[in-house]
């Protein structure tokens, strides 16, 4: 049986690092975590101020899923979804992968149509999808309300079967434990306060605890991206949204699968614990401010209610907000700065944690050779200068 | 434990009124004022429910809503918290799961297996053995309630009030605080989590009920004040708003199980009081190892023995004290162990002795053991060597005191500890709340009393209400008794390196050597730690485990400074989520002609907020109808606006993508509008009525966008215009076909004909002596009137006009042959066929753009990407017969995927499926091209592009 | 201090009765070029702190209301 061995192991900064990563959530120490182990560039820090995991990557609703809509960025995220599955193995911690399968339900001939044309697409790209009616819902799912009574009755579903769940601390933790099996300084309560820029190349950065150099400085710091752009004088496509979270006493298991409705913005999903995890949509105005409301979590228990109401007498225990980073086209920005020497991995609202994986993958590959990946060409903040932002809404 | 003690008047019983329960089945006998766990306690029951992990026999240690020990299902609700629920007759009383026997408690026998995280160290390879473990996982957790179908809708009432004051919490302190402002003439809430009012007095034998008594008389003097018992303050939100839920037991005729107060007040006092911290000491959650509060609730509420030989522990009076009245009802003591060498006080050790009552000063408890309940304890000196072992069968225990500091939390307050108190007191304090009583570390009587009063006052004065000379007297009262703050004891714990467990969290099975692990494994903060060992994240929500999770983390690592608390979210209680959409309507919209077209077979369905009818039937019948008679049509979810004023003119001009300046006459003026990108949002036409007057429609359904987005363009101007929305006050019908205007002249003296009342042009007319605006529009390709007039008049127009047109066949029709129509002319619909990305010159629409025009929104970035080439475009096709393809279909050319089918549909006229797609730009887009649709793997159809309109290409007949 | 909006035609009302029209923005000349034009429409400032921001009161007098928002706190800074 394994002991006590550290899993995080924080360190004092050095004076001077080949490659500076901003933020310990998942995606930086996820780049950090690749860098070290696939690229030869040196040495790494990644850098934090306040803990590891305090951002979206310790407050989001573990799902993970390639059911998006563009079929330029599908590829991604199917190659995300299939990474998770080696994960666990590669970082020798279970992730607790669970791919128990997602179900998007419709209300109306109208969604059925554009499920139907995102679920074509996502065939096309390679990933299982299946649709279908009310009663074969029904049988997946027997606590669901397929009848006419919810206002909005169940009209059919999309099933994703390879979507699920991923423990997100546990995948936090796990690639926090081997970055620095691999090297990488993790440096916790270091804040970045400003970079140095000479000439429109990155030599390092300000911190509160003194300089750091590095020719090459990696931001991926959720939602807190455009207090970045302000230290650089720039701005990003970002507006900063909380989405709130509920969870529930533990039950017996009654539920299999990832349940969703896009139309009316809820999803509920049962937790290997047996308690139910309850959300689903932004709230309506810009904030970073990360309390929860009484208007939003009763309204989506409402919707949810409807559709599940056998569990009328279920207790919710805790709420929670996230900050998502969200751009217009739904998109993350990915890639080059504008300045030589720093990469972005920012804005990627609130479908950051299922594509960990891809991006730390390809940000190592962009920050070690300079080149943009194919896979994340269409992320670029070029994009919004010739009209070819990524078509990920639906409406 | 050994059943009732005799009557006396601090007992919430009333003895005259038996009730039975059922507990498994079995009668348990109770009386009215019990509630569920005490009738289960009194009748000798000691395990409640398995624990989390190890499935360890739980029984209630606090009694006061706060341990999850005691939930059970009752009367078919899962998570009910025993202690706090009243008991009536019949009830029905089941554990969540099998409590007697559970042959998942080996998992505390193979604890050592399962160290802190082992479901990440263990199971990462290979990954089929995790897929089987994950299953055996989801089975194993204990106290887990089933989800059993309901048999009926229960009863959740939500409640709206917004008083001057909401005082949370009814003890002393809050009690004088509701009097303090019901005086001053304010009306307020007062919420109390008990049944009861008088909070810790309530259950301080006969003194302490002497002065909540009074409290409550004087209390009830007063009429402003509204007493909500058994009322959780489960949430303070950043608005402002307190949610108060009460359980209300099936009440009154309609049985309603809980009232959802949403309180939004002008100040809010917070007074919850304060509570024991648990004992850390091995096997320290055994049932009989109860808090002293809960002792005394037992003994002077309920009248039960808690035990009949009972060990006091912990390190201040309190213990004592409590002793002195287990020994005033003839209860037997063990003894009390008191941690400090001084022991006791001296005269409350003088009584004790008196009693012959063994003290053991500077002792601690070190552990419990038993079988199913508490049967002796281990008592360890402190810094010796002796080691005494005691029987008991009750622990009565406390490691200090902790202010029920959540609600204070949420508002906004930061807690911070107070080494010398070894209690946490409240810091930024929020100015509209104010915290007092226990919940401040008081503990005299007349000073409890005297601060609830100034937080009253200062309430008062936040508001801005002048409280003459009660502020002053209120301020003098505190100052008179000595404001003894309690020094409660170091919480104890075990020395590291035993083998049984001390828990730290009970909701969640988490030991002592479980943090003390994970912090060595470099969880060292709150944050990461409380994550990663789950600590403080069951269902009491750290409640009772917060004080000895920073404690045992601080111990650790000592160098990490000052003590901070997990950061307090909603709920401070659970709440059902029945409670929380309790007030949550669906209210979608009905058009005036809503149960006119009912009458007549029309199939609704719900098109965003409004309610519309799909058909009446047949959508194919209803077609040709309109193409070889007449149909009608409700329309009545168009916008609809007057826009007039000076100015009118400059915001249409903005917001159009036409001129409006050269409308003149009776024309009508068919315009879109985009956004500042060029993204085509809506269309519809503009009638002037008269000078500055002009009369709008917009998209079904867009009304309230539309509002805001006139009033958008609007906001930075000084302009004088008004928009006054008439969606709801004018109905909307389309009066289309070949015989529309011979039926429609029945109904009215005007004159109809083409020559008078030519295509795009408008006409006010009586019809059937209704106002009615008549225009000429051509959206399903045939002659046809849209007519607008008063909502309230709309059934009887409805009716007929159905009447006249009946002998000429004349059908209603609904969205479907709208549909079919409007593809037969190849009609775009903006946000259906277009979606959030299609600008105008993408759309069908681009022709609308004025060109000269400069103020046009979007015209900028349309005329900047005007000369680039289009990202895509909207295409028409179609296909002889009927075709299996469905909206959403997509099209492709081999790998490539070009875009969507928006809309396809048969038309029976035609005999021909057609459809319209949104498509990236391709040579096939020409005459004879083709259009190939995807159908699954391996599987397309073809369609030939064609450039629409597919019938009346010369619009003859719409201009009939 | 709780989170309420200021209205001049209705008083302090819920947050929840307005709509969110982002942060206040000044659009370029029409006759500017592309990348003025894309900075303007595409970007936002995302202040983590004091901004001025555009309130629509849907659920009151259906006006749009400039207000003062920290948006860490919530709190109204009154003009």
């Amino acid at each position: 049986m394994p002991t006590s061995q550290p899993v995080l192991r924080y360190k004092q900064p050095e004076k001077r690092y080949d490659v500076i990563v901003i933020g310990a959530g998942l995606h930086g120490l996820a780049a950090a975590y690749n860098l070290a182990r696939y690229h030869r560039v040196g040495r790494i820090a990644v850098l934090e101020r306040r803990y590891i995991g305090f951002g979206g990557s310790g407050r989001n609703t573990e799902m993970i899923r390639a059911n998006k809509r563009a079929h330029e960025t599908l590829p991604f995220y199917k190659e995300s979804l299939e990474m998770w599955d080696g994960l666990s193995a590669e970082l020798e911690w279970n992730l607790m992968v669970q791919k128990k399968g997602l179900i998007a339900l419709a209300h109306s001939d109208g969604e059925l149509a554009v499920m139907r044309m995102l679920s074509d697409s996502q065939r096309r790209a390679g990933i299982k999808i299946d649709m279908l009616g009310p009663e074969e819902v029904k049988k997946m799912v027997p606590s669901l309300d397929v009848s006419d009574k919810p206002a909005l009755p169940v009209a059919g579903a999309q099933f994703h079967p390879e979507g699920g769940t991923v423990h997100h601390d546990a995948a936090l933790w796990g690639y926090a434990k081997a970055a620095s099996r691999c090297g990488v300084d993790i440096c916790a309560g270091v804040e970045v306060t400003g970079f140095y820029v000479e000439g429109g190349k990155v030599n390092g950065v300000r911190t509160n605890v003194g300089n750091i150099a590095a020719g090459k400085v990696h931001v991926a710091v959720g939602g807190y991206s455009s207090e970045i752009a302000r230290m650089l004088g720039v701005k990003y496509p970002v507006v900063t949204i909380p989405m709130q979270v509920m969870t529930t006493e533990v039950m017996a298991p009654f539920l299999d699968y990832y349940v969703a409705s896009p139309r009316l913005h809820w999803y509920t999903q049962q937790t290997l614990k047996g308690d139910l995890i309850l959300g689903g949509q932004l709230d309506p105005w810009q904030s970073w401010n990360s309390s929860t409301t009484w208007q939003e979590c009763s309204e989506r228990v409402a919707f949810i209610l409807e559709y599940f109401p056998d569990l009328a007498h279920a207790r919710v225990v805790r709420s929670w907000s996230g900050l998502c980073d969200c751009t217009g086209d739904s998109a993350p920005v990915m890639g080059p700065s504008g300045i030589d020497g720093l990469s972005l991995d920012i804005a990627w609202g609130y479908y950051g944690f299922k594509s960990t994986p891809a991006c730390g993958k390809y940000a190592a590959e962009y920050i070690a050779t300079g080149k943009v990946p194919e896979k994340i060409r269409h992320f670029g903040l070029d994009r919004f200068y010739n009209r070819q932002r990524v078509r990920e809404i639906i409406i | 434990m050994a059943g009732r003690l005799p009557g006396c008047a601090t007992q919430v019983l009333d003895r005259a009124r038996p009730v039975r329960i059922y507990f498994q089945g079995r009668q348990v006998d109770a009386f009215e004022g019990d509630s569920v766990a005490s009738a289960l306690l009194a009748s000798g029951i000691d395990t409640f429910s398995r624990s989390f992990k190890y499935h360890r026999r739980r029984a209630p240690s606090c009694l006061s809503g706060q341990c999850s020990r005691c939930t059970m299902s009752v009367d078919g609700r899962m998570h009910v918290k025993t202690c706090q629920t009243s008991v009536r007759e019949g009830m029905s009383v089941e554990p969540h799961g099998s409590v007697e026997f559970d042959p998942k408690s080996l998992a505390d026998t193979f604890s050592w297996a399962l160290p802190t995280g082992f479901y990440y160290k263990y199971f990462y390879k290979p990954q089929w053995f995790w897929k089987r473990v994950k299953e055996v996982f989801r089975a194993m957790p204990g106290n887990m309630a089933t989800v059993r179908p309901l048999a009926g809708k229960s009863r959740i009432d939500a409640v709206n009030l917004s008083p001057e004051m909401l005082v949370v919490g009814g003890g002393l302190a809050g009690i004088e605080a509701a009097i303090t402002a019901a005086q001053a003439g304010v009306r307020v809430v007062l919420a109390e989590a008990d049944g009861w009012l008088g909070g810790f007095d309530a259950f301080q034998g006969e003194a302490g009920h002497r002065r909540a008594q009074d409290s409550i008389r004087r209390l009830r003097e007063h009429g402003n004040v509204r007493v909500l018992t058994s009322t959780w303050v489960s949430a303070i939100y950043p608005d402002g708003l307190a949610i108060c839920v009460q359980s209300c037991g099936g009440e009154g005729p309609e049985g309603v199980l809980e009232r959802v107060f949403h309180v939004r007040a002008g100040t809010t006092v917070i007074a919850t009081g304060a509570t024991s911290v648990p004992p850390l000491f091995e096997n320290n959650d055994r049932p009989g190892i109860i808090l002293p509060e809960a002792a005394q609730r037992l003994v002077h509420l309920w009248g039960i023995r808690p035990g009949t030989r009972i060990l006091l522990a912990g390190g201040d009076d309190y213990l004592a004290r409590v002793g002195l009245e287990l020994i005033d009802k003839g209860i037997g003591l063990a003894g009390l162990a008191d941690y400090r060498e001084s022991g006791p006080d001296e005269a409350l050790r003088a009584r004790l002795s008196e009693h012959g009552v063994r003290i053991w000063s500077g002792y601690k408890v070190t552990g419990s053991h038993g079988r199913t309940r508490v049967e002796g304890a281990t008592l360890a000196a402190l810094g010796g060597s002796d080691v005494q072992t005691v029987a008991c069968d009750t622990i009565v225990a406390s490691s200090g005191r902790y202010p029920r500091h959540k609600l204070l939390g949420q508002a906004g307050a930061r807690m911070a500890y107070d080494s010398g108190l070894n209690f946490y007191l409240p810091e930024d304090v929020p100015r509209a709340y104010h915290a007092a009583g226990r919940l401040l570390g008081l503990e005299d009587p007349e000073a409890i009393m005297a601060q609830g009063r100034v937080a009253a006052v200062r309430a008062l004065e936040g508001l801005g209400i002048d409280v003459g000379t009660m502020g002053q007297e209120a301020r003098q009262a505190l100052e008179r008794p000595s404001p003894l703050r309690a020094v409660s004891a170091q919480p104890l714990s075990t020395e590291a390196g035993k083998k049984a467990k001390t828990f730290v969290c009970y909701c969640h099975d988490v030991t002592e050597k479980n943090v003390e692990q994970a912090v060595e494994e470099g969880f060292s903060d709150i944050e990461t730690c409380k994550r990663y060992t789950t600590a403080t994240q069951g269902a009491c929500q750290g409640g009772m485990c917060e004080a000895n999770f920073t404690h045992v983390l601080a111990r650790k690592r000592p160098e990490l400074g000052s003590r901070t608390l997990p950061t307090t979210r909603p709920p401070v209680a659970s709440i059902s989520l029945g409670a929380m959409a309790a007030g949550h309507h669906d209210n979608p919209q009905l058009s005036p002609l809503h149960h006119v077209q009912l009458e007549h077979g029309g199939r609704p369905m719900r098109l965003g907020s409004w309610i519309r009818m799909n058909h009446f039937g047949d959508e194919l019948a209803e077609s040709l109808a309109v193409h070889q008679a007449a149909g009608i049509c409700d329309v009545s979810m168009l916008g609809k606006f007057r826009v007039f004023g000076p100015d009118a003119k400059k915001l249409l001009n903005r917001v159009m993508t036409r001129e409006v300046g050269n409308l003149a006459g009776n024309k009508i003026l068919y315009s879109s509008s985009c956004n500042e990108e060029g993204i085509l949002l809506d269309d519809g036409v503009v009638l002037k009525m008269g000078e500055d007057d002009y009369f709008v429609t917009t998209l079904a359904g867009r009304a309230p966008v539309t509002e805001e987005w006139f009033a958008r363009w609007c906001r930075e101007e000084d302009w004088q215009v008004h928009v006054v929305n008439l969606t709801e006050t004018r109905a909307g019908m389309n009066v289309a076909g070949p015989k529309s205007r011979e039926i429609l002249s029945k109904l009215t003296d005007a004159d109809l004909s083409n020559e008078a009342f030519p295509f795009l042009t408008w006409a006010r007319v009586k019809m059937a002596g209704v106002d009615v605006i008549a225009m000429r529009m051509g959206f399903v390709g045939e002659l046809s009137y849209e007519l607008l007039c008063p909502s309230s008049q709309a059934g009887f127009l409805w009716k007929r006009i159905l009447e006249a047109g009946k002998p000429l066949g004349l059908v209603p029709f609904g969205i479907e042959c709208l549909n079919i129509c409007r593809l037969e002319k190849g009609h775009a619909i903006p946000g259906l066929d277009t979606d959030g990305f299609t600008n105008l010159f993408e759309s069908s629409f681009g022709w609308m753009l004025n060109r000269t025009k400069t103020e046009t929104v979007g015209k900028p970035m349309l005329e900047l990407f005007s000369d680039r080439p289009l990202k895509e475009q909207l295409i028409a096709f179609s296909m002889d017969g009927k075709s299996p393809v469905l909206d959403g279909c997509l099209v492709v050319k081999g790998p490539r995927q070009l875009g969507r089918v928006t809309s396809i549909r048969y038309s029976p006229l035609l005999d021909k499926t057609i459809g319209l797609a949104l498509v990236e730009p391709d040579e096939d887009w020409r005459e004879g091209g083709k259009v190939r649709l995807w159908l699954g793997e391996g599987r397309e159809v073809e369609a030939a592009f064609a450039k629409p309109p597919f019938y009346d290409p010369s619009g003859g007949r719409m201009k009939a | 201090m709780p989170f309420l909006i200021d209205c001049p035609n209705c008083g302090r009302r819920s947050p929840y009765e307005f709509k969110f029209g982002g942060e206040c923005k000044r659009a370029p000349d029409p006759g500017a070029d592309v990348k003025a034009w894309c900075d303007y429409l595409y970007l936002y400032e995302n202040m983590s702190g004091v901004q001025d921001e555009w309130w629509y009161h849907t659920m009151g007098c259906r006006s749009w209301l400039k207000i003062r928002r920290n948006t860490v706190t919530h709190e109204i800074i009154e003009e």
